[in-house]
């Protein structure tokens, strides 16, 4: 049987949203363990860009608790862990049918530790733990829902959500990384106010991008869930180009982006079978466009002079293919699909 | 859920019809209700669900009575904890509206099921049967020849007044003549013990979900206790909702297609609704997921429209289908009661259902039930004055003091008036209301409910409770062989609605000889 639309939107959701949740818990661990790093000299600036990368907002490395607890439990800010939480349980809970028990269980056990009046304080007697057991149930989640549910269309949809979430994220990751302007300046001027150009800022005209320091190349890989791939592939020769050529199009590793393009072209083709054939084909084409865009293009491409553009534009091709399909699945106008 | 406020002398009821009393039983301590987690067990005027007047404990309880007193109150509370933990994660639970924020609170339930013996079920199954044939011959002589009110056994106008009576619905015939294909019947104990029906819920019954839950928790606590009992299963219940749902439109159908239509997730039975759509298999669909075009009902899928065959709907009639009903309704689907009406959808329940569940027509059920069918009524109903009747109003008038007395168009519990209760100015007012619009008024005796024994705070206590077992009426009239026990939480209080305190528990039907060789 067909799949109600409003159930592959909800699916959709709860991958993106369970992505991001996860996503945000490694960040904020990894940079409230760099800001602790007191000692050396280019933690704090490592601090600043993991915690950036989550608010999508000029942060105050000084603050670091201050807004990694708002970005924990921030009820109404959009980017916080719990926001992101509730809003995958929230769509769980509307098409509650559609999921299995397991998978729900372990959404809903989670979303109800991290609201929980006493979670705050756990948070603050050992951060690091909270974010390790929310990560924890992030991949007990993934785990059932591979397990327990049957991989037709419904569970496309959450997979899709979470690939085309997963790449935008990590494209922003890696852009605020090597986009200069955003991460050196803290490390030059501790005493000065946030940066201007933040998260998706441009490169400095007529520059190619900078290169990090080794550092914070491994924080990078680190935020990845990348340094035990990376290692296995290329021992400690923390190079730029190796490890920006990882995490960009590495095939195998998960949470490269172009292992993420290549499951969001799979996954599109496998969605809503029997829907007119032009929508279908202009979903296919920006998924497949995205796709090669990673499989034929280069490191080169990335740290080149308008490297910036290079990962930009993919974001914007994750936002075009969430327009596509949902004007084609779900919000798809009904004088066109109705019966002669 | 409805009220089951109302209650009485129990004069006029039959005695026991299973026979089941403490006099059977050989052996047991006298001093039964005094051990372990059930010392000082108090047994009051109302009839004991597993004490008998001599304190023993009835022949069906005698096992859990056991594994109670051997229990102590840390592992049952243990037990009862592990359960609430069970159906917080499971999303088991109802949404509250507060100042600043919603909050989700599970539905109490107690750990300590109830027990219907096998001899006692078998005449309920066969009243609640019985019932439900006679009340969907009612509606179908109703809504087409009126034979019923032609004869004059019941008053026209009191029919034709009533509000969920759907002049819509003239002329419609349900497939198989079941208008009603999901009830649930609220049954009580008065004192003597003996059942009778205080209520059917003909339109959109809730809490088989918890019946099923309640279950699947109680046997996990007591798994040795419920393997000895040889208790009936109720799990069947989703898997005989989609034979009958489907079975609706078989006529023209080889493979309907069934969905459940929920008005969605802020609805007090949101967790019921999602939970039979995947006990079922069957999409749970929105008002906004459905499209009637050509008087035919589509939903909107990925691979666009797809028909749909049957609905089974958890939606009041008046919020159905804003061109019928309510226009400010957002919750239904506009055209829906045109493409049902030319055949090409079933709605179940029909709309139009709640006349038969109306309280004065309540009244008249015996009589509905001897019409019909030529039998005389297996259980009874509690004794009801009818204020539209002058002779009856003025002793209604005469004895608030002793009457619960309801407003025919409420339920949950409002709009009505415990006279036992109640001060004499708050009785006078009343009777002023009801001076001035009999026709929207009966009375009942008030009846003591019957006690089980519910843990409270790590002590067993007994609570008042009642019975709603569930029928299911497509091709052949089902009983499922449990029940949900609604309990009213609160120490001496009668109201066992959710939305007012109450909790549930598992009811357990033991097996006779019968179901034991099936």
């Amino acid at each position: 049987m067909s799949m109600l639309s409003r159930v592959a939107d909800g699916m959709y959701w709860i991958g993106r949203y369970m992505e991001r949740a996860e996503h945000s818990c490694r960040l904020l661990s990894i940079g409230l363990d760099c800001a602790n790093e007191a000692g050396r000299a280019q933690a704090g600036a490592a601090a600043e860009r993991a915690i950036m990368a989550v608010s999508f907002s000029p942060v105050d490395v000084t603050q670091a608790l201050g807004h990694a607890e708002e970005l924990t439990f921030g009820r109404v800010e959009a980017s916080s862990v719990l926001y992101a939480l509730g809003a995958a349980r929230e769509n769980a809970r509307q098409i509650r049918d559609q999921i299995s028990s397991e998978t729900w269980e372990t959404l809903n056990r989670l979303h109800l530790r991290v609201g929980r009046a006493d979670a705050l304080e756990a948070w603050r007697r050992e951060p690091a733990r909270f974010y390790e057991r929310a990560i924890s149930d992030c991949r007990l989640f993934d785990g059932f829902m591979d397990t327990t549910m049957s991989h037709g269309e419904g569970w496309r949809w959450l997979k899709l959500g979470r690939h085309i979430e997963r790449a935008q994220l990590m494209s922003r990751l890696i852009e605020l990384h090597l986009a200069p302007g955003v991460g050196t300046p803290a490390v030059g001027t501790p005493a000065g106010g946030p940066s201007e150009a933040v998260g998706v800022g441009a490169w400095a005209p007529g520059a190619g991008a900078p290169a990090i320091d080794e550092y914070a190349r491994i924080v990078l890989l680190r935020l990845s869930c990348a340094l035990e791939p990376f290692l296995r592939a290329h021992t400690s020769d923390f190079r730029q180009e190796l490890v920006a050529e990882f995490l960009v199009f590495d095939p195998d590793f998960p949470r490269s982006v172009r292992f993420a393009a290549r499951a969001i072209d799979e996954h599109v083709r496998h969605v809503g079978r029997g829907a007119p054939e032009v929508r279908v084909a202009s979903c296919l084409k920006r998924a497949g466009r995205l796709r090669a865009r990673l499989d034929y293009g280069s490191v080169e491409d990335v740290l080149a002079r308008d490297g910036h553009a290079f990962l930009a534009a993919i974001a914007a091709d994750c936002a075009a293919i969430n327009d596509a399909v949902g004007e084609t699945f779900v919000r798809y106008p009904l004088e066109e699909r109705l019966p002669a | 859920m409805a009220d089951a406020t109302s209650q009485s002398e129990t004069a006029g009821l039959p005695g026991d019809p299973s026979g089941d009393g403490a006099g059977s039983v050989a052996g047991v301590r006298a001093d039964g209700a005094g051990e372990g987690p059930l010392a000082g067990y108090p047994l009051a005027a109302a009839f004991d669900e597993m004490f008998a007047r001599d304190r023993r404990p009835r022949a069906a309880y005698r096992a859990l009575y056991d594994a109670l007193v051997a229990s102590t109150p840390d592992e049952l509370n243990e037990r009862q904890r592990s359960i609430e933990q069970s159906f917080l994660y499971q999303g088991i639970t109802f949404t509250v509206y507060g100042q600043a924020e919603a909050t989700e609170r599970i539905i109490p339930t107690d750990v300590i099921p109830r027990i219907v013996p096998a001899g006692e079920w078998l005449v309920l199954e066969s009243g609640l049967k019985q019932r439900l044939d006679a009340l969907n011959l009612f509606l179908d002589d109703l809504y087409n020849d009126q034979q019923i009110l032609k004869d004059g056994l019941v008053p026209r106008d009191l029919v034709l007044a009533c509000p969920n009576f759907r002049r819509e619905m003239l002329g419609v015939r349900a497939p198989k003549g079941a208008y009603v294909n999901v009830c649930g019947t609220d049954l009580i104990r008065g004192q003597d013990g003996a059942y009778a029906v205080l209520e059917d819920n003909l339109r959109v019954p809730s809490g088989v979900s918890y019946m099923l839950a309640n279950r699947e928790a109680v046997k996990r606590a007591f798994p040795m206790l419920f393997r000895q009992a040889r208790i009936r299963p109720v799990e069947q219940y989703p898997d005989a909702l989609l034979g009958m749902l489907k079975g609706l439109a078989s006529d023209y159908q080889p493979d309907p297609v069934v969905v459940v239509l929920t008005p969605g997730v802020f609805n007090a039975a949101y967790f019921e609704h999602a939970y039979l759509a995947r006990l079922m298999g069957a999409p749970l669909v929105e008002g906004r997921d459905l499209v009637a075009h050509n008087n035919i009902i589509y939903m909107r899928t990925t691979s666009g429209l797809q028909r749909v065959d049957v609905i089974y709907r958890r939606i009041d009639d008046d919020f159905i289908d804003p061109v019928t009903f309510r226009r400010d309704s957002i919750l239904g689907v506009p055209g829906l009661m045109n493409a049902y009406r030319a055949g090409n959808v079933v709605i179940a329940n029909a709309p139009g259902c709640g006349v038969a569940d109306d309280k004065a027509v309540y009244a008249y059920t015996p009589q509905i039930i001897r019409y019909y069918l030529g039998e005389d009524a297996i259980l009874p109903i509690v004794e009801t004055y009818l204020c539209r009747e002058q002779s009856q109003l003025s002793h209604v008038l005469a004895n608030l003091d002793s009457l619960v007395v309801k407003a025919v168009g409420e339920s949950g519990g409002y709009g009505m008036l415990i006279g036992p209760h109640a001060s004499a100015a708050e009785r006078a007012a009343f009777g002023e209301r009801v001076k001035a619009d009999p026709n929207n008024y009966i009375a009942q005796p008030t009846i003591q409910l019957s006690t089980a024994p519910c843990l409270i705070d790590g002590r067993v206590e007994p609570r008042h409770v009642d019975l709603r077992p569930y029928i299911i009426a497509g091709d052949k009239t089902v009983v499922t062989p449990g029940a949900l026990t609604r309990v009213a939480l609160r120490r001496g209080s009668l109201v066992v609605n959710s939305s007012q305190g109450g909790g549930s528990k598992d009811t357990w039907v033991m097996a006779g000889d019968r179901e034991a060789l099936a």
